[in-house]
């Protein structure tokens, strides 16, 4: 559960905090943009520095400390595993390969020649990385931005007010949710179920039924009463309507959307000397 | 933070217990505790000889039994049968057994004429009776029922106060969980009031919900009490339990 902590908003007063949602999407878009446009570890390994500055500014790394344990876990599994894979597809290594590692039974190199290279464990760091600083960006914005900022963010890039609003009681009631999920399961249990006895398919009908089927009429039923008391309340009479949290540009602002089109320009830059990998 | 500081509390067969208190009292974190499904940070929780710590939520399950407030929470089955079915399945009850303690059950409810039914398609007063009897029909020592009496019209509570009398005669202990102060006044024997996490009053029903301190705990006094209460400085010697004993002084009196 700790590695959720890094897809949830904590409120707190941070200069990232207060930068207005849309300089935050546009300074994500342009990271994630420039981690996606080559994949060479050098040029990875530029985005680095700017992303740890962000989380020292939001004072995030209590939160993300979960999910860094989760993605150290997901690099272990996966560095070795890419890299075997890539060796394996690759071409034969040259003399310029240097080769870390040949897989051989009674000096014979099994299933062909399994070999890993110094070329396949450096794409392997480099898919990896990449993929690590691209959540790190995506957390950096989910924690630093309520619902409130988001929903306004939306409203002022025209999305239409009947999606937005539906999106968001989505998210509202994701914990109310959890919490149904938690009684739904309790309440099983105090009837003798036993969720973590027998095999795989006795377990998977063990939860998917009792468990899943009250939680499908529960929130069914909450979702109609909630559309009635949405439709008694006037909800969508009006296709616009105000805002409760308003962003405003300020100076910091400026700053990081600068940063950020400054970003999206050296990316531009590298996508022009080297095609996308 | 703390839910529950503090409790030191013994329930026995056969009693019918009240446990009220307002709203984050720290009531449902009790029942919870009781049945397993939380682990005291301190302490120790016995029921029937299980030590609660130790005991899987399986094993406490048949010796005691927990209704949550939403009935919603556990019903899944096709009909009403297979819903009161479902708890003693989970112990391989044999099927005779199983079939006669499910027509007890339904019978006692008032649910007969419903057991091919869709669970979903009753009335929330009738879902309520599902989850009750689909939890009484484990037959644990000990029930805690919480808020058992929201939602419920005035017939359905007294069917399920005679039910419960019934299993407190056969020597079961009966815990409601609830704000329904009035109905906790005349069906229960001792009442026990939480407040902040902490055990405020334990003890005789009528006593302890005729003691006006208990607005302390976010509760009301019963009509009857607070009759009584008006009535006691000039006019009766002595806490009043029910609306025939209010008569029978006033009659007395006049």
């Amino acid at each position: 559960m700790g590695a959720l902590a890094a897809f949830r908003y904590r409120e707190r007063d941070t200069l990232l905090h207060r930068l207005d949602p849309r300089a935050k999407l546009l300074l994500s878009i342009s990271l994630i943009l420039f981690l996606w446009i080559r994949a060479d570890l050098e040029v990875i390994l530029l985005a680095g520095p700017p992303l740890i500055l962000l989380i020292a500014v939001g004072r995030l790394w209590g939160d993300l400390r979960g999910s860094l344990r989760v993605y150290l876990i997901l690099g272990l599994i996966l560095l070795p595993l890419n890299s075997l894979l890539y060796s394996i597809y690759a071409p034969t290594p040259d003399e310029n390969s240097v080769i870390f590692l040949t897989i051989t039974q009674k000096g014979t190199p099994i299933l062909g020649e399994l070999f890993i290279t110094r070329q396949a464990v450096e794409f392997s760091l480099t898919i990896y990385l990449r993929l690590i600083f691209m959540l790190l960006t995506v957390s950096t914005f989910i924690i630093t931005t309520s619902l409130d900022e988001i929903q306004a963010l939306l409203f002022k890039l025209h999305f239409p007010y009947f999606f937005v609003l539906t999106m968001g009681f989505a998210f509202r009631f994701m914990p109310t949710l959890a919490e149904e999920a938690q009684r739904i399961r309790e309440a099983q249990m105090v009837r003798g179920l036993d969720p973590n006895t027998g095999g795989f398919l006795r377990r998977y009908w063990k939860a998917v039924v009792p468990l899943v089927m009250p939680l499908l009429v529960s929130v069914l039923r909450r979702s109609v009463m909630f559309a009635e008391a949405l439709e008694v309340r006037a909800t969508f009479v009006q296709p616009r309507r105000t805002l409760m949290v308003k962003p405003v540009f300020k100076k910091a602002d400026v700053a990081v959307v600068s940063t950020s089109l400054a970003f999206l320009g050296v990316s531009f830059v590298f996508l022009l000397l080297r095609p996308i990998l | 933070m703390q839910a529950l500081r503090g409790i030191d509390l013994e329930l026995y067969a056969g009693e019918m217990v009240g446990l009220l208190g307002e709203n984050g009292s720290g009531k449902t974190t009790l029942a919870r505790l009781i049945v397993g499904l939380i682990r005291p940070a301190k302490g120790r929780i016995t029921v029937c000889g299980l030590d609660t710590t130790t005991a899987s939520a399986y094993e406490l399950a048949r010796r005691v039994g927990l209704v949550f407030q939403n009935p919603d929470h556990q019903i899944f089955e096709k009909t009403v049968w297979n819903e009161v079915a479902f708890g003693p399945r989970n112990y391989q009850t044999p099927q005779k057994e199983v079939d006669r303690r499910i027509e007890a059950e339904l019978r006692g409810f008032d649910l007969w004429v419903y057991r091919s039914r869709l669970p979903t398609s009753l009335s929330g007063g009738e879902r309520k009776s599902v989850a009750f009897a689909s939890t009484f029909v484990l037959e644990p020592s000990v029930l805690l029922l919480d808020e058992p009496t929201k939602g419920m019209d005035y017939g359905r509570k007294r069917g399920l106060e005679k039910k419960a009398r019934d299993l407190c005669d056969a020597g079961r202990a009966v815990v409601f969980i609830t704000h329904d102060v009035e109905f906790a006044f005349e069906s229960t024997q001792r009442a026990i009031v939480l407040h902040q996490g902490k055990i405020l009053f334990d003890g005789r029903t009528q006593e302890v919900l005729s003691d006006p301190l208990i607005e302390k705990a976010g509760l009301r006094l019963p009509p009857i009490a607070r009759l009584a209460a008006l009535l006691q400085d000039s006019l009766l010697p002595q806490p009043i339990g029910s609306v025939e004993e209010l008569c029978n002084h006033l009659e007395m009196l006049l």
